[in-house]
């Protein structure tokens, strides 16, 4: 499969970096083709903190068309948004907060008020043209949608559609059972892929596959409101997640590991008790703690570790002779199998 | 026989090695998939399956890198008289004394070579092999083939005196740009049959 990969918030940027690294050799101030990386993988990075997006040099401004990218969750914000002020005064929370709290609940909260305040959807539905959540909103358009075969759909949804859509999964969900579903769009899925292939376009992605730190103050609560987005415009496009479960103690940031763990089962809570077939497909957990203790406290090392076990996920090459063996939908199906 | 021709004879016997290396390689895989299911695959199946891309650089640098190394062979054995007094550079006084002839020498090597130097090349799609491998291929093959290159012209400079020192530096970094070159091939292989 080819997935795209997002990196949500520091831990998940620095795993990112180890997918998208180039495999090509590198030549000073040259470069002869595109950006080879392992299994020709596309994908961004998530943060909210902008400092931390700047002080690197290895992602660019996905804004400013760079790759591989950064995005900064809520650069879409205005300084001065209507939205924004609505928010921090009825709730106390800052959409442009630079690094999101660390506790997990945070995040949560800020997405759990789009979702129940009608009047606060309205207003964004103005400022953002039609959005009613302006975060996931923008991170789908700009940062991943893009790269996904879900950009060439000749039928988007409009946002006038949403909401009946938003029903249809809904309905679709007590109807069917999760395989059901699963298999459901698959057929469209490969025509899709078929198309994109017939089109010169087979670079683009079939897949999405989260990483995030579970129980950080970023990566922990970006996946499902994404994957809400994601699954307005396509039911069954495979969404997979790679949770990092932290180390014991406190992190460099101070935030406790008590606090840490608690964001880490309200991740997972999350995550795996969406109704069958509305939230992402698979969750595969690593145990930071494991990899603290096997390569002594090497970071690099740890993140390089986590790419060896993902990579054969990634690997492009197929059984001999064969067709669509490892393609996203049949691993989605396979999962769903199980 | 002559030393020189023994020691052309040893690199061609590396040539051969790196290619029987690749096919058993692409052997030992198509016998441990068929092993691994019933559905049964032609070779042709397999390099089509096998094949990956190993980027623009790394390409373009392996191909002027394979260009440079039969130039480097020719400048060893041909530039003089000293290995086939029957068969040199100087045979052709013209070109010999034109202050281009090297350059001349070393376009109509290419030329002759092109087709070898593009098709060889390809077998490295076959591979998966590391970065810090591609870059040494790309930065040590053109400085080995380069001090092998130098070498040569020295001994065409100080024609009729001769060198052994020259000539068998030329030689060795001849050998080790070959070698260097085939280890995609080598290490694929031992990893193949772990």
């Amino acid at each position: 499969m080819r997935p795209c990969l997002v990196g949500i918030g520091g831990a998940g940027g620095n795993v990112l970096r180890q997918f998208l690294q180039s495999q090509d050799a590198s030549l000073p101030r040259i470069k002869l083709g595109e950006h080879l990386t392992f299994g020709d993988v596309r994908g961004l990075w998530l943060e909210s903190a902008a400092q931390d997006a700047q002080d690197q040099n290895f992602y660019g401004n996905l804004a400013e068309g760079e790759h591989p990218g950064y995005l900064i969750c809520h650069d879409s914000i205005r300084p001065d948004s209507d939205t924004r002020d609505y928010v921090m005064k009825n709730y106390g929370y800052d959409l442009k907060a630079q690094g999101y709290d660390r506790r997990a609940e945070y995040l949560k909260g800020v997405f759990e008020i789009f979702d129940f305040d009608q009047n606060l959807r309205n207003l964004a539905d103005n400022e953002f043209q039609g959005e009613e959540n302006p975060l996931p909103a923008y991170i789908w358009k700009k940062g991943i949608r893009p790269l996904t075969t879900i950009s060439i759909s000749k039928s988007k949804l409009t946002f006038a559609n949403k909401n009946n859509a938003n029903q249809d999964i809904n309905q679709n969900s007590k109807k069917l059972s999760g395989q059901q579903i699963a298999l459901s769009s698959i057929g469209s899925l490969l025509k899709k892929r078929g198309d994109n292939q017939d089109s010169g376009q087979s670079k683009l992605c079939d897949s999405i596959l989260f990483m995030a730190s579970l129980g950080g103050g970023t990566g922990t609560g970006f996946i499902n409101p994404i994957t809400n987005y994601v699954r307005l415009e396509e039911l069954a496009f495979p969404i997979f997640a790679f949770g990092i479960l932290t180390e014991k103690g406190s992190d460099a940031r101070h935030a406790s590991e008590g606090q840490r763990d608690l964001g880490a089962v309200i991740a997972m809570y999350d995550l795996l008790t969406k109704e069958a077939g509305t939230g992402i497909d698979a969750l595969i957990i690593v145990d930071n703690q494991i990899l603290l203790e096997r390569f002594k406290g090497n970071y690099p090392a740890m993140d390089t570790a986590m790419y060896h076990a993902i990579r054969p996920i990634l690997e492009r090459r197929n059984y001999p002779g064969a067709q669509l063996q490892d393609d996203a939908p049949a691993m989605r199906r396979v999962i769903w199998e199980a | 026989m002559k030393y020189e021709i023994t020691l052309l004879i040893a690199l061609a016997i590396i040539m051969l090695a790196g290619f029987l290396t690749h096919t058993a390689y692409l052997q030992r895989i198509k016998d441990k998939l068929s092993k691994t299911s019933d559905a049964a695959f032609k070779m042709e199946d397999l390099k089509q399956s096998l094949k990956i891309p190993q980027g623009s650089n790394y390409n373009t640098l392996v191909i002027s890198s394979w260009s440079l190394f039969f130039v480097a062979l020719a400048f060893l054995y041909f530039l003089t008289p000293r290995v086939f007094p029957a068969w040199n550079f100087f045979d052709f006084p013209k070109v010999a004394s034109d202050e281009l002839g090297l350059l001349i020498f070393a376009i109509a090597i290419v030329l002759v070579t092109a087709v070898v130097s593009f098709i060889i090349p390809r077998g490295y799609g076959f591979y998966t092999f590391s970065r810090v491998l591609k870059n040494i291929t790309i930065y040590g093959v053109p400085l080995l083939l380069l001090i092998s290159i130098i070498s040569s012209s020295y001994l065409a400079t100080i024609f009729p005196l001769t060198s052994d020192i020259a000539w068998n530096l030329g030689f060795v970094a001849l050998a080790a740009a070959l070698i260097m070159l085939l280890a995609p091939i080598f290490s694929g292989f031992l990893e193949v049959i772990r």
